[in-house]
């Protein structure tokens, strides 16, 4: 490996010298000829951005699984729990690493690095026999630490050591921002991709810490000025204790302040809460904005944002629109662009009536098409999946899904898409548009792209997959399906079954090539093997129905497997309490029928034994076509007699004598 | 062999019976053979020392003992460490040699483990190593795996 680097290394630095001898060879012909060289500009480079102009040259590999998954064949997970598994074991790992070092920091304080890393030694703790002074707690604020910080700040004041009113706001910023505790760590990214699914449930809900800290650092300030204000109305805001921020808010205004234009965005914030009704809430929205006006405070991308996501709780009024669009139009007059958040907000506007479709979500994506886009607002990442899901609820239209799809992976655009659950519900829209609107070839260009490593469809989507398949007969992708099917433990989900075994049934031409027909009902053998052995070990609880069976046997049959046809019609037999439901009667008939052609007796004498059982309607008949069209010896006479009991079958044979004289 | 020419001019027959003898019974990093001939090598124990960069490579790879090479004793010891610490973490797990690569400030270490416990039990082990090991040497780890299904997977032969 490594002497193919270097190689390789070595021609691409020779090409470069000869590169080099050839441009100096041109370089002095030109200058010999009077032409002026423009040198470039000098361009400021930070130390990484050659890493980042190297990694824009890699695309996701969409045959490898992601990166952080270790590449090989055992350690690969092939289903959604899988991959939430692994990935998180391997964080808990780390955990575990970072608690023995902080268990025992003593052993960690070596230092081999050099220039040291602050990352890998362990955390200070500070306590009352430490040296502390301001700058410290400024060094921790920039740190971001806050349970550290508040640590640092009640020690300092313990020791009655002065803090300039400058680190005060500051603490204040951070411990408002983050509301009075710890978040969780950047370093744990598994944690932060794979939980963030419960913050949607827990919108709306005040989670602001009352008595916190933040409080009584405020309260603790004699005379808090505009600043204070506006970090606390902020920090309220952003944890949804509405009531409280616009109380504190109207006290702002009365003794004069003129707030940040942030602390202003909040307090529209606040309209969702404080104020009922569509009416109320435009009118609280004015309020403020005329407040803006008046204090000459201009206004930003986020009061956009809270204006819009406030229309967004009032939707239904026919106004919202209106009011939408002027909102829109004014902050264009500012040379605000609205980002991604702005255009989430938009469709909910828009497409909250059902009956009435816009189509804004075209008139979007022609203004984003062309950007590459960035992260501006915290909602941003809901964009695409709501788009998705337009596309698929709104406007059924699969062109204008592919080409949300299409800006998702332009550029650095994925980074939008949120986090693993953000992903998924994307992607699952995505796949229900293709599976309703799209040819079955265009569908597994998609689905041989996406899964598995990128995305596992869920129970609902593998069997809209497996229904588009059976619509367009595509039969030689069964196998490939089922595989798929097995691999993602979808094997217990009956309605995957059943639609599977059903379209095999139902697609089965006698215009096939023999090759296909033994495939198929190979693949149904497989299938009946495969759940029989998971039943066994308890891992499906699914139970056989009678037309499941029927339609594995068919398949069985259409494809000569008539060994595995008798084994189910055995099973059929022996388990009828456990089985719901019986074969309906053609597909037995097919059975007798095919065994009368080949002159399968024994395989016959099982599938009537069951007939008789279960006492098809047809029974007679059966037995009648036997007698007539096929040679049987005098031993299977006997048998078969004695199975339908002799009175009953010469009451038969009777009845074709009758017939045939 | 030169050497042991001009040794033998000077010293007496006995000694230079001595020096002889030691030369050819070297044993450091032989294996020995086993009376039933049972005994499993894999492809790395296979081959006597002086193989290496013949038919087999290093166990580390690193640029410290070349001219100017920087901290050759301490690269020594750190891998020695490494080794143990990953032998005792994975314990009964590895079936080859670790194998320790440094780049730049980056260790890779690469080794074939026995898929004897849970696919989960096997990422926490290399959440922990890498992470365990980052603060002690205090450079990016990487832990390069591959897995075996049994040990005789790994048997180049028995002697």
């Amino acid at each position: 490996m490594l002497t193919n680097y270097r190689t390789a290394f070595l021609r691409k630095s020779n090409e470069t010298i000869q590169l080099y001898r050839l441009s100096t060879n041109t370089l002095e012909k030109s200058s010999s000829s009077g032409i002026k060289i423009d040198i470039p500009k000098y361009k400021n480079r930070t130390s990484t951005d050659i890493l980042k102009a190297i990694s824009s040259t890699i695309q996701r590999d969409p045959t490898a699984a992601h990166f952080k998954y270790h590449d090989d064949p055992y350690l690969i997970p092939v289903s959604n729990f899988q991959k939430r598994a692994y990935a998180l074991s391997q964080e808990s790992g780390r955990k575990a690493a970072h608690w023995i070092r902080n268990q025992h920091p003593e052993l960690f304080n070596h230092k081999v690095a050099f220039p040291p890393i602050e990352k890998f030694y362990p955390k200070v703790v500070y306590d009352e026999n430490c040296e502390l002074d301001e700058n410290e707690l400024k060094i921790i604020i920039e740190k971001a630490t806050v349970s550290d910080a508040i640590t640092v700040y009640n020690l300092l004041k313990k020791k009655d050591i002065e803090i300039s009113s400058d680190t005060q706001q500051s603490l204040l910023e951070l411990v408002c921002f983050y509301n009075n505790q710890d978040d969780l760590e950047e370093d744990w990214i598994e944690e932060r991709w794979y939980t963030q699914a419960n913050k949607d449930r827990e919108e709306y809900r005040n989670t602001w810490k009352s008595n916190g800290f933040a409080m009584t650092l405020f309260s603790t300030i004699k005379s808090p000025n505009s600043h204070h204000y506006s970090i606390i109305i902020q920090g309220m805001a952003k944890y949804n204790q509405f009531e409280e921020a616009y109380k504190l808010y109207k006290e702002a205004n009365e003794k004069g302040f003129i707030l940040s234009t942030n602390a202003y965005n909040s307090a529209i914030k606040t309209a969702v809460y404080v104020k009922e009704g569509a009416d109320h809430k435009w009118l609280h929205i004015q309020e403020i904005l005329t407040q803006m006006c008046n204090s000459g405070v201009p206004m930003n991308l986020s009061t956009l944002n809270s204006i819009l996501n406030v229309l967004t709780t009032m939707a239904i009024n026919s106004e919202s629109k209106k009011y939408a669009l002027k909102t829109i139009a004014e902050a264009k007059q500012f040379d605000i662009e609205p980002c991604l958040a702005s255009y989430y907000y938009l469709l909910q506007i828009f497409c909250a009536d059902r009956k009435n479709k816009s189509t804004i979500l075209v008139d979007i994506l022609n203004l984003i098409e062309e950007k590459s886009l960035i992260i501006k607002d915290l909602a941003d990442t809901n964009f695409f999946t709501a788009a998705m899901e337009n596309c698929r609820y709104h406007l059924q239209n699969v062109d204008v899904a592919l080409r949300v799809h299409s800006v998702l992976l332009k550029g650095k655009n994925y980074n939008l898409i949120g986090d693993s659950y953000r992903e998924s519900v994307y992607y699952r829209h995505f796949f229900a548009i293709l599976c309703q609107n799209e040819s079955v070839e265009f569908l597994m260009k998609y689905y041989n792209d996406l899964v598995p490593h990128i995305y596992i469809p869920e129970p609902t989507i593998t069997e809209l997959i497996v229904k588009t398949l059976n619509v367009a007969a595509a039969v030689e992708l069964y196998p490939k399906i089922w595989s798929d099917i097995l691999m993602f433990d979808q094997a217990d989900r009956e309605p995957i079954i059943t639609e599977l075994i059903d379209g095999m049934a139902q697609n089965l031409f006698p215009s096939f090539e023999q090759s296909i027909k033994e495939k198929l009902s190979l693949l149904s053998g497989t299938i009946y093997d495969a759940i029989e052995e998971r039943k066994e070990t308890g891992k499906i609880k699914m139970s056989w129905t009678g037309t499941m069976l029927g339609n594995l046997i068919k398949v069985c049959l259409f494809g000569d497997n008539i060994n595995k046809a008798t084994e189910i019609i055995v099973k059929l037999h022996k388990n009828q309490n456990e089985i719901i439901g019986i074969p309906d009667s053609q597909t037995i008939a097919s059975f007798v029928d095919y065994c009368i052609e080949n002159n399968y007796f024994n395989e016959l004498l099982k599938c009537i034994e069951y007939s008789l059982e279960v006492n098809y309607l047809e029974l007679d008949d059966f037995i009648s076509k036997i007698l007539t069209n096929m040679t049987l010896s005098a031993m299977q006479r006997a048998h078969l007699s004695k199975l339908v009991g002799t009175e009953h079958y010469v009451e038969i044979e009777n009845k074709i004598e009758f017939v045939s004289s | 062999m030169m050497f042991l020419d001009t040794l033998s001019r000077f010293l007496p027959a006995r000694s230079n019976y001595l020096v002889l003898s030691r030369f050819k019974h070297v044993q450091a990093a032989r294996y020995k053979r086993s009376i039933k001939g049972n005994k499993p090598l894999t492809y790395e124990m296979a081959g006597p020392p002086h193989t290496i960069a013949h038919i087999k490579g290093w166990n580390s790879w690193n640029t410290c003992n070349m001219l100017d090479g920087l901290r050759p004793a301490e690269t020594a010891i750190d891998d020695e460490f490494i080794r143990r610490f990953i032998t005792g973490t994975w314990h009964d797990l590895i079936a080859s040699e670790i194998i320790i690569k440094r780049q730049h400030n980056i260790i890779r270490i690469a080794a074939i483990t026995v898929q004897k416990i849970s696919v989960t039990k096997i990422y926490f082990l290399i959440g922990y190593t890498e992470e365990l090991l980052s603060y002690w040497l205090q450079c990016p780890i990487k832990l390069e795996l591959q897995t075996v299904e049994d040990r005789t997977a790994v048997v180049f032969k028995y002697i």
